[in-house]
């Protein structure tokens, strides 16, 4: 009874999910060349999908000598813990204020979810009306206000536009997170609270010994989610960056997707996205060991 | 963007006169078969304009899409390898080689027409429409263009400048006169930005001015041998150390994107195809250097630069061949007996052209008045230089993946010498 | 203290959506001037207008895009979106009531999923869809994007369910009811909530996405929203303040969702996160 209701979902899964993951895995260790129509092929029913032809792990070699790879997981690694901090801070800032009682808080929380519904590339887009150089509010409002004397150009400098970028993301996610800590905090029984201000304890006292540990759990979700979101994301980078200046907001996705999209490689490119997938295969594994699988994953 | 409407209907009023001794009319009636026509983003409303001109008159039932500059050549690859046909297409000339050698785009020496074309088409620009080992014509010319020295003279003059610099030394003592006297935050503008046009473009001229190869008689870069290119490279990283340039320029994905930045006044002197300084000096309704208060002066060092082409190719695959070479020729050649597209082009935007006879009429030689001195222009043009190198098949990943080295070198992130070397061992792992 | 917190969040939140509204509805020339105006000193709707192709403008053909590929976004969203509703919350139903053989393994599958870089599945889709003929097409991008979206209903929907007493369906099943009657009659009608939220979230990641569609649909016509409003900021003869408008437009189906849905939403995505 079970796998008629089941089954439809896992058999769609297992066709639009495993099935293509097996298959970019293969192409990992293939030399993929995608004018070539002949070589050999897997017959499924008159589709006749290309196997290329097996290399073994020359395509991995290859991505791992390249010093670009490497430095691009350093940035990686540095965007997202970048990133998983603001976005889990500025998210339990956001949830403190909101778990207050005041007139308006129905709005509040449908305003909260606004930064979060938008598509990365209106975020990025509404970004660049704030700190483009030519035209941008923060510019303007800086050089009016006298603060400034030049306008300072946020993307013209590797560091300066990976510290934009992770800023913007997280005005983009942190909402989310602030949601979760929401839904923790709103099941903290209030007779802890009461016997801690019995015992005199003040706001940050109430906060440090009785708030957060009960949001242990809710805490340790965030920061996997935001990992993995962190190692995941392209599209911000498309319409702020293109990975650049220079290579200096290349990620491993992004360099995945140059390498698989714009130089057609897709040996190589698929290469560079399974290390990717490996690492996001060993937090997965941490996640459940650690929170034993009873909380919710979200997007 | 009215006026260039006006003149638009005015020539295709003295077109239409002209077609009628030419084959046009006569094609009206038979309506051709649907083709798609695909180029990177300049001019779009111009390109449609002269698209309805042509499926008007000539019958034909062209379909045309605009692709962003950055992702044209990535996004029609993904079209071609996904089954999709799009019959013309621009093609720029770093990527016309992997096109042709990969079977995205056809020779075109046996196609009716063809050898007129040819011998119409200055040798220069034939040359570099030829493939590799010079057998075949793989692409008929769009425009031509060089890079050009273009100067804000009411900035100069304000600040006491009272002519132009002629050499790299002078033109960094001009910038750096005008950022202490406060005229200017970043008065040099080169064209430093992150496209195919850009960069590496822009250094082949500076290194052509100061007496440098890039690349040898086989084509290999030879970047790291040329004193004149470490003199290039050192004048770019003390330019943006010394804070004269805007770093934003680096960021720009497109030529026409940075030529905009120059419309503000905000910039003393600038260097970029030749043919945007009509847009700055003669657009009053765009720029704020119009009309011809931005100038064009010779180039610095030996006044050599870098002379290029564009491409418009028809597609391998195309179901259409004989609609899809009609239209081809309408643009990149002369089906209008009046050099139709080609005026069109120079007359609203400046673009310059492959086929001499073009410039016998007066009407193309007096609108050159509008924005720039045309003996100054042909002068500088007699110093234009072409590369070969585009034809390898490593060329265009190359010059993709050099952008980023090159930056380096202009932000210190890499020393001169270092990325020299760095820009000849890419050349060598891809060959 | 509070209240000026409590803006400050606000503002926070808002006001660069806010501001992307106001540069939409102004001149690009007065974004430029200088010294910078607090208030727009021209409001227009000419913007929009030309989007809309009311008004003829210079880069009308990139604008007509638009109209279209919200058309499509909104096709795709409404299938995908359907699809996961009716299959994603039978399966979610089946995680939360059954034990099953395959059910903690298929579970960690689901999570592994829910946590992969969808874009390494693309050259796959790429190239399948080559073979099937499917590139550029809505029921291409409407199967890939049933990748992304069905493991995370069925999540949330497992949830969800898991939120309703089992004692709902065996006081149905005690009524003589087969299994899926008990659910379409009695745990469906009060599961509104959680088929809100898992509704409303999937239609907003389909409407949402740039990186697939930008790849496997690029032929003009089979474009979906992001990538045009993309495509229209690579444009440079089009002013920032045309590409707010249409940036505007594209974000004001999903944020019109999320504030109409928002109770749903949040009970609907933060249900069994929190024990207890």
């Amino acid at each position: 009874m079970a796998w008629l209701f089941a089954g439809p979902a896992l058999l769609g899964i297992a066709l639009v999910v495993a099935f293509p993951l097996v298959y970019s895995l293969w192409l990992s260790f293939t030399d993929v060349n995608l004018l070539r129509t002949t070589g050999p092929a897997l017959e499924l029913g008159g589709l006749r999908i290309p196997l290329f032809r097996w290399i073994g792990w020359r395509n991995y070699v290859q991505v791992l000598a390249d010093p670009l790879y490497w430095d691009s997981l350093w940035r990686t690694l540095y965007f997202v813990a970048a990133f998983v901090a603001e976005a889990a801070v500025v998210g339990l800032a956001m949830a403190l204020v909101l778990n207050e009682r005041f007139a308006g808080r129905p709005l509040m929380r449908s305003l909260l979810l606004v930064p979060w519904s938008l598509s990365r590339i209106v975020v990025g887009l509404l970004w660049i009306g704030i700190l483009d150089f030519e035209f941008g509010a923060l510019n303007g409002l800086l050089l009016r206000a006298g603060l400034i004397d030049g306008a300072i150009a946020f993307f013209k400098e590797g560091w300066t536009a990976l510290n934009v970028l992770v800023s913007v993301y997280m005005w983009n996610q942190a909402p989310f997170a602030t949601l979760l800590f929401l839904a923790g905090m709103q099941s903290i029984s209030e007779d802890l609270y009461a016997a801690a201000e019995v015992d005199g304890a003040g706001y940050w006292r109430r906060l440090w010994y009785v708030t957060l540990p009960a949001l242990r759990p809710i805490v340790f979700l965030v920061l996997v989610l935001a990992t993995v979101n962190g190692f995941l994301m392209l599209d911000l980078i498309y319409v702020l960056t293109m990975g650049g200046p220079g290579y200096d907001t290349t990620t491993v996705s992004w360099h995945g997707f140059k390498t698989s999209f714009t130089f057609f490689k897709f040996g190589p490119g698929t290469a560079i996205l399974y290390t990717l997938t490996a690492l996001c295969l060993l937090l997965t594994i941490v996640y459940h060991k650690l929170v034993l699988g009873r909380f919710e994953p979200e997007a | 963007m009215t006026i260039d409407r006006r003149t638009f209907l005015g020539g295709a009023a003295l077109s239409a006169a002209a077609a009628v001794l030419g084959e046009g009319v006569w094609h009206a009636a038979r309506a051709d078969k649907p083709i798609n026509f695909s180029g990177w983003v300049f001019k779009p409303d111009t390109v449609k304009d002269y698209v309805d001109f042509y499926n008007k008159k000539h019958g034909g039932q062209v379909k045309y899409d605009a692709v962003p500059w950055a992702t044209y050549h990535p996004t029609m690859e993904t079209r071609a390898l996904s089954g999709e046909i799009v019959d013309v297409m621009y093609c720029n000339s770093a990527n016309r080689e992997r096109w042709f050698d990969n079977g995205f785009i056809r020779a075109l020496d046996e196609l009716p027409g063809m050898d007129e074309l040819k011998k119409k088409m200055a040798p220069a620009n034939l040359e570099a429409a030829r493939s590799r080992d010079g057998s075949k014509v793989v692409g008929l010319p769009y425009f031509t263009s060089l890079f050009i020295l273009i100067y804000n003279e009411p900035m100069l003059q304000q600040a006491g400048i009272k002519a132009p610099a002629k050499t790299w030394d002078e033109l960094m003592e001009h910038s750096a006169k005008l950022k202490r006297d406060k005229v200017s935050d970043t008065p040099y503008l080169p064209n430093w930005n992150n496209s195919g046009s850009g960069t590496m473009p822009q250094l082949l001229s500076d290194c052509f001015s100061e007496g440098a190869n890039v690349f040898d008689a086989k084509n290999r870069v030879i970047l790291d041998q040329e004193p004149g290119a470490a003199r290039a490279m050192e004048r770019w990283q003390k330019a943006y150390k010394d804070g004269l340039v805007n770093p934003e320029v680096l960021t720009k994905t497109s030529s026409t994107d940075t030529h905009r930045l120059f419309w503000t006044g905000r910039y003393a002197y600038h260097t970029n195809h030749s043919y945007y300084l009509r847009t700055i000096a003669g657009e009053p309704e765009n720029s704020k250097l119009a009309p011809k208060k931005a100038k064009m002066t010779m180039y610095p060092g030996n006044g050599q630069t870098h002379m290029f082409t564009e491409w418009y190719t028809v597609n391998a695959k195309t179901k259409v061949l004989d609609d899809a070479w009609k239209f081809a020729k309408f643009l990149g050649g002369n089906l209008n007996g009046d050099w139709y597209v080609q005026r069109q082009w120079c007359l609203i935007a400046g673009l310059d052209n492959a086929y001499p006879e073009m410039y016998d009429n007066p009407e193309i030689i007096q609108s050159y008045e509008k924005w720039v001195d045309l003996k100054l222009l042909r002068e500088q043009y007699k110093k234009g230089r072409t590369i070969n190198a585009f034809k390898e098949p490593w060329f265009s990943e190359w010059d993709s993946k050099a952008i980023a080295i090159v930056h380096n070198i202009i932000r210190g992130t890499s020393t001169v010498p270092k990325g020299l070397k760095e820009l000849a061992a890419l050349q060598k792992s891809l060959a | 203290m509070l209240c000026a917190t409590v803006v400050a969040v606000a503002l926070w939140l808002v006001a660069p959506f806010v501001w992307l509204f106001v540069t939409s509805i102004s001149y690009q020339k007065n974004l430029l001037a200088r010294p910078f105006p607090l208030v727009p000193p021209e409001v227009t709707f000419d913007n929009y207008r030309m989007i809309l192709g009311l008004v003829r403008f210079h880069a009308e053909g990139q604008a007509a895009k638009i109209l279209a590929s919200m058309w499509n976004s909104l096709v795709i969203g409404l299938v995908v979106t359907a699809v996961n509703l009716v299959v994603g919350t039978t399966a979610g139903y089946a995680y939360a009531r059954f034990s099953f053989p395959g059910k903690t393994l298929s579970l960690f599958a689901l999570l592994f999923t829910r946590m992969l870089p969808t874009i390494v599945l693309i050259p796959a889709f790429f190239l399948v869809f080559r073979a099937l003929g499917l590139q550029n097409t809505l029921t291409g991008l409407v199967i890939a994007y049933c990748s992304f979206t069905l493991p995370f209903t069925v999540w949330i929907m497992k949830a969800y369910f898991e939120t309703i007493p089992a004692d709902l369906d065996k006081s149905a099943l005690v009524d003589g009811c087969n299994r899926f009657q008990a659910y379409c009659r009695v745990v469906l009608p009060v599961s509104g909530p959680g088929l809100v939220a898992g509704g409303a979230f999937t239609f907003m990641l389909c409407w949402n996405e740039f990186v697939v569609a930008q790849i496997l649909n690029t032929r003009p016509g089979t474009t979906t929203l992001p990538p045009v409003i993309a495509g229209m900021n690579g444009q440079i003869n089009i002013d920032y303040s045309v590409i707010a408008a249409s940036g505007f437009l594209g974000a004001l189906p999903a944020v019109v969702l999320v504030l109409m849905f928002q109770k749903y939403m949040v009970q609907g995505l933060t249900a069994g996160s929190v024990k207890g």
